[in-house]
């Protein structure tokens, strides 16, 4: 059965395996910004100073023992993101000491996708310079909004001329792999306000759009003005419509939807991002930043390991104290049973346009989709999901059922 | 034991206005349990029962008291249960004493509980003395609650004893107020024996076990004893007190309290209200009072599992050994597969039932909405009890359908009187008595459908009522009514298990107020639910849950998948507490919706 919209419209890469056996990912968390965001629940820490020269150290100490782990141990890197937090806040000597840290300590492939985020107020063409000759070549602003109001709601400190600046200045401080992350269903946005959103990102010609539906996480500011009453959530239709505009719009103007919320043109992907869905190895390294390692079942021990993840402390000063101590961070461990390990092998595979492929699934778990999934057949008659050529991708209306698909597979 | 040295009472109290900390002082102050030793509130010994504060069985204890007198009295205190429900069973432990002690929270005053019990106590003629506790509390305020005691109840309260059973305070006066004014037990040993079963329990070494007040005649072990009601022979193979463990005893005579064994292997004959007699030398006459209980309030039991259903049938089997009003019997429904219709006293017990099965048996357990037993008569003559609405047969098969009636009396303070007046009358009542009881107290007595109350009439009353209202109820007759099955439809489909009978003057509200609360605890689901409540093929409400539109998270990156995949497997938990009627999810507290259809 063929999807008859023309919605994953990227042509599968049947050739791309679904692990490439020897590289890996590299996260590096940076975790401060000079205010925390209402709607933010990643691990950031409102700030004026930091220690970064002592962080920077501790990172690459982190890096040394992480690497030299089983799963990891003579991969190459071919992708870096430096991810906060605020990354952007650091010096641009900092992130160059890193990266030479990294090429010289475990190994980075020359042709690696570097990524640091960055805040539109917090960048100047002298320090983009700065960045691009540490090595990053790609940046990702948190736009979020090209309306003052919407900022506002969004308590950014940045305005909208400092996107615009900053976007030019990128330019000209000479990155052309550009990405820029919108929020929308912000309290109080209306179809048109998201319009015009969409419209500008696609006017600065970026090479790559993250598009958010704004999320209320437990722990944030907005969850509980939410619960008091005093910020209301855009209702569900509203909220289906900017998702479908979102969606439309930028295909049209080129940016092709290749997940759930990302779209790039055609060979501009995030390289990083696609690890995460497609069970690449990657190694975290920072404050609360998380680590995995995809394993083949036929390690030792009672119950086979099909996977491990690692999360580190969260805490910046307790994160240090642990990596001078033991040379790392982490403060928790996870072992994937064969079950969990082929469940999450699905659903990440399916929030990805190109879908998910049985026989990379075989060749990982050896046993058929189709048997370990049955209800598969019951996904695609009831118009959640479809086969494209041999690969199953959701459907416009699973797209946005996609967490009620997701869990079908546990 | 001569009889002048024994006084048997009862402690009555609203829920907590602290009988079971008073019975633990009784307890500490005659010995009868080391302070040290004492696991509080010693009396109610199920866990349940001290989680929700209530006595579900009686139990009794016998304590030795050395009064200001010099005598040593043996002081029988006989815990009675605590719920409408059970009145058969407080009515029967009241018959055991000749005294009650009437527990007021000085503070909060007489509550509606207190007074079905108190009203009990006095039909059955005991002395009642009035203990005013709490009275350490700042906002205790004793001669207001003195005052309330003589208008509402109509009992001199000038000289009740001022109590904080918490701090100990007043444990001595209740004891020579118990001795001094709560007469001793009549009876005479020389007559053939008579005494009262007013409690029964199952013990796995001894079989059913009965509690008894000996009215008259003296009972030995060896003895060949008879259970007049239900006309068996048994051979005593212990006799005890509970003192509060287990000590055997030669023989109970008039006046006393004990427990008797005698192989009994069922706890349906060891009925409560019975009468043990001598099978060699019998009574002329059973004790009076004697009621065979049955149950009232039907629902259907059913494992949300449907792999529990061994395990269930296994506990309700144990749980029947201890409960003689509980019944069962299999049941099989399209929606909820295999189960249990079950039979409780009310209420209550049914609620009791069900946490019981879940807690001590570790069940996950779906109740269908009480219905009661309907009896029905059939064009051919044929009559059926009917206990499940889906065992109604077809209307053109049946020439007669007739519901139990109950007999309810109620009493409340008389400002309420309107509100429960239009409560009764919307629920099908007929007044039969009204009658002021003083200036501001009211009774009433209504015949009323039991169908209409076992819905929702008891938390009704005492929402009209602030509480204040007391209810107590017995089984009167069979009325013929017009009845009609409600079913519920989901997207076209009747769920069985959702079916009620209902009058059919009701059948239209009741199906639009039922079908608009299933749509509230029906959550969406990724295709449009169609409810609909029809009488036979006509539809007489719809209502519809709309198709969930959008259920996707936004962001999925290297840190969140973990979080994720546990929040993936709590929706996919979430499922497994509903149940999958064709292809909607249903949530088990849709199968009682009709208990919350708000009025």
């Amino acid at each position: 059965m063929k999807s008859s919209h023309g919605m994953n419209a990227l042509p599968a890469r049947a050739d791309a395996p679904v692990v490439e056996p020897e590289v890996a990912a590299l996260y590096v968390h940076i975790p401060w910004c000079l205010s925390k965001c209402p709607y933010c629940d990643f691990n950031s820490h409102a700030a004026r100073t930091w220690p970064e020269a002592e962080y920077a150290d501790a990172l690459l100490r982190e890096l040394r023992h992480r690497s030299a782990e089983e799963g990891f141990a003579g991969r190459r890197f071919s992708t870096v993101f430096f991810g906060g937090g605020t990354p952007s806040l650091f010096d641009p000597r900092t992130i160059g000491r890193i990266l030479e840290g990294v090429a010289r300590g475990p190994d980075l492939d020359p042709a690696a996708e570097i990524t640091l985020e960055a805040n539109p107020g917090t960048v100047t063409e002298e320090r983009l310079r700065g960045f691009r000759s540490a090595g990053v070549n790609r940046l990702s602003y948190g736009v979020q909004s090209f309306q003052p109001d919407l900022l506002l709601a969004l308590g950014r400190r940045h305005s909208v001329e400092d996107s615009r600046r900053a976007l030019d200045a990128a330019r000209l401080a000479g990155f052309d792999n550009l990405s820029l992350d919108l929020i929308f269903a912000i309290p109080g946005q209306s179809l048109a306000a998201c319009e015009a959103d969409v419209d500008e990102a696609i006017s600065h010609g970026t090479a790559h759009v993250s598009a958010y539906a704004l999320t209320f996480e437990p722990g944030t500011a907005f969850h509980r003005e939410r619960a008091a009453g005093r910020v209301r959530q855009a209702p569900e239709e509203l909220e289906v419509a900017m998702f479908e505009l979102v969606r439309g719009r930028l295909r049209d103007a080129g940016l092709e939807p290749y997940e759930i919320s990302n779209f790039a043109r055609p060979g501009l992907e995030a390289r990083h991002n696609q690890a995460y869905w497609r069970g690449t190895p990657y190694v975290g390294i920072g404050a609360g930043a998380h680590s995995f390692a995809p394993l083949d079942g036929r390690g030792g021990g009672g119950d086979a390991c099909f996977g491990r993840r690692w999360e580190n402390v969260r805490d910046p000063g307790r994160w240090m104290d642990a990596v001078r101590e033991r040379g790392t961070g982490i403060a928790d461990t996870e072992a994937l049973g064969r079950r969990e390990a082929m469940g999450e092998t699905c659903w990440l595979a399916l929030r990805e346009s190109r879908g998910l492929d049985p026989t990379a699934f075989r060749l990982r778990f050896g046993e058929e989709f189709a048997e370990a999934f049955p209800h598969a057949t019951s996904l695609v008659s009831d118009g959640l999901a479809a086969w494209r050529g041999d690969r199953l991708v959701l459907t416009p209306r699973g797209l946005l059922l996609a967490d009620a698909v997701f869990s079908t597979f546990f | 034991m001569d009889t002048r040295r024994i006084r048997n009472f009862s402690i009555i109290a609203h829920i907590d206005h602290g009988k079971s900390t008073l019975a633990d002082r009784l307890l500490e102050r005659t010995g009868a349990v080391e302070a040290r030793q004492m696991q509080a509130q010693l009396l109610d010994d199920m866990d349940l029962e001290r989680e929700r504060g209530i006595t579900i069985k009686a139990r009794s204890v016998r304590l030795l008291y050395r009064a200001k007198d010099g005598i040593e009295y043996v002081l029988n205190l006989i815990d009675t249960p605590g719920h409408v429900d059970f009145s058969y069973e407080v009515s029967r432990s009241l018959a055991a004493c000749e005294g009650a002690i009437l527990v007021v929270d000085a503070a909060q005053g007489v509550e509606a509980q207190t007074l079905a019990n108190v009203y009990l106590a006095l039909d059955a003629n005991l002395e009642i003395v009035p203990v005013l506790n709490k009275i350490d509390l700042p906002s205790a305020d004793p001669d207001r609650v003195r005052r309330q005691i003589e208008e509402i109840i109509g009992l001199d309260a000038s000289d009740a004893v001022l109590a904080s059973a918490k701090q100990g305070v007043g444990t001595e006066d209740i004891l020579e107020r118990i001795v001094t004014r709560i007469p001793p037990p009549g009876g005479e040993a020389a007559e053939p024996l008579q005494a009262l079963i007013f409690d029964s329990w199952f013990d796995p070494y001894h079989g059913a076990v009965v509690l008894v007040r000996v009215m008259n005649g003296v009972v030995r072990k060896g003895e060949k004893i008879r259970l007049m009601a239900v006309g068996r022979d048994y051979e005593v193979t212990r006799v005890a007190v509970l003192a509060p463990s287990t000590r055997e005893v030669a023989e109970l005579g008039p006046g006393e309290v004990g427990v008797l064994s005698a192989s009994i292997k069922e706890i349906a004959h060891a009925k409560i209200g019975d009468t043990v007699t001598h099978a060699q030398r019998p009574a002329a006459a059973p004790l009076p009072g004697f009621k065979a209980v049955k149950p009232m309030v039907f629902a259907g039991l059913y494992p949300a599992d449907t792999g529990q259903y061994e395990a269930l049938r296994t506990a309700v089997e144990k749980l029947k050994l201890n409960d003689s009003s509980f019944s069962y019997e299999p049941e099989s429904s399209i929606a909820l597969g295999f189960g249990f219709r079950c039979g409780f006293l009310g209420l209550l017990h049914m609620e009791i039932v069900q946490e019981r099965l879940e807690r001590e048996f570790g069940l996950n357990l779906i109740t269908t909405a009480p219905t009661v037993a309907y009896r029905v008569t059939l064009t051919t003559g044929e009559v059926l009890m009917i206990e499940s609405p889906t065992k109604l047969p077809p209307a053109q098969n049946v020439s007669l359908v007739e519901e139990p009636v109950i007999k309810a009396t109620i009493h409340l303070p008389s400002e309420y009187l309107g509100g429960i007046l239009k409560l009764c009358e919307d629920k099908r009542g007929r007044q039969r008595d009204i009658r002021y009881l003083g200036e501001n107290r009211v009774m009433l007595v209504y015949a009323l459908p039991l169908n209409e109350v076992v819905v929702d009439f008891y938390d009704r009353l005492k929402s009209v009522s602030k509480g204040y209202a007391s209810l107590d109820y017995e089984f009167e007759d069979f009325a013929a009514s017009d009845l009609v099955k409600l079913d519920i439809r989901i997207n076209g489909d009747v769920v069985d298990a959702l079916s009620l009978i209902v009058h059919r003057e009701r059948a239209y509200m009741r199906g639009r107020d039922l079908a608009a609360k299933m749509r509230e605890l029906i959550p969406r689901q990724m295709f449009e639910i169609v409810i609909q409540a029809s009488i036979g093929s006509k539809v007489i409400a719809r209502e519809t849950v709309k198709a969930m539109r959008k259920n996707v998270t936004a962001k999925c990156y290297g840190g969140d998948i973990s979080r994720k995949r546990k929040l993936l497997e709590a929706q996919k938990e979430g499922k497994k507490r509903m149940k999958q009627v064709g292809r909607v999810e249903i949530p088990q507290e849709a199968f009682l919706a009709v208990l919350k259809v708000d009025q």
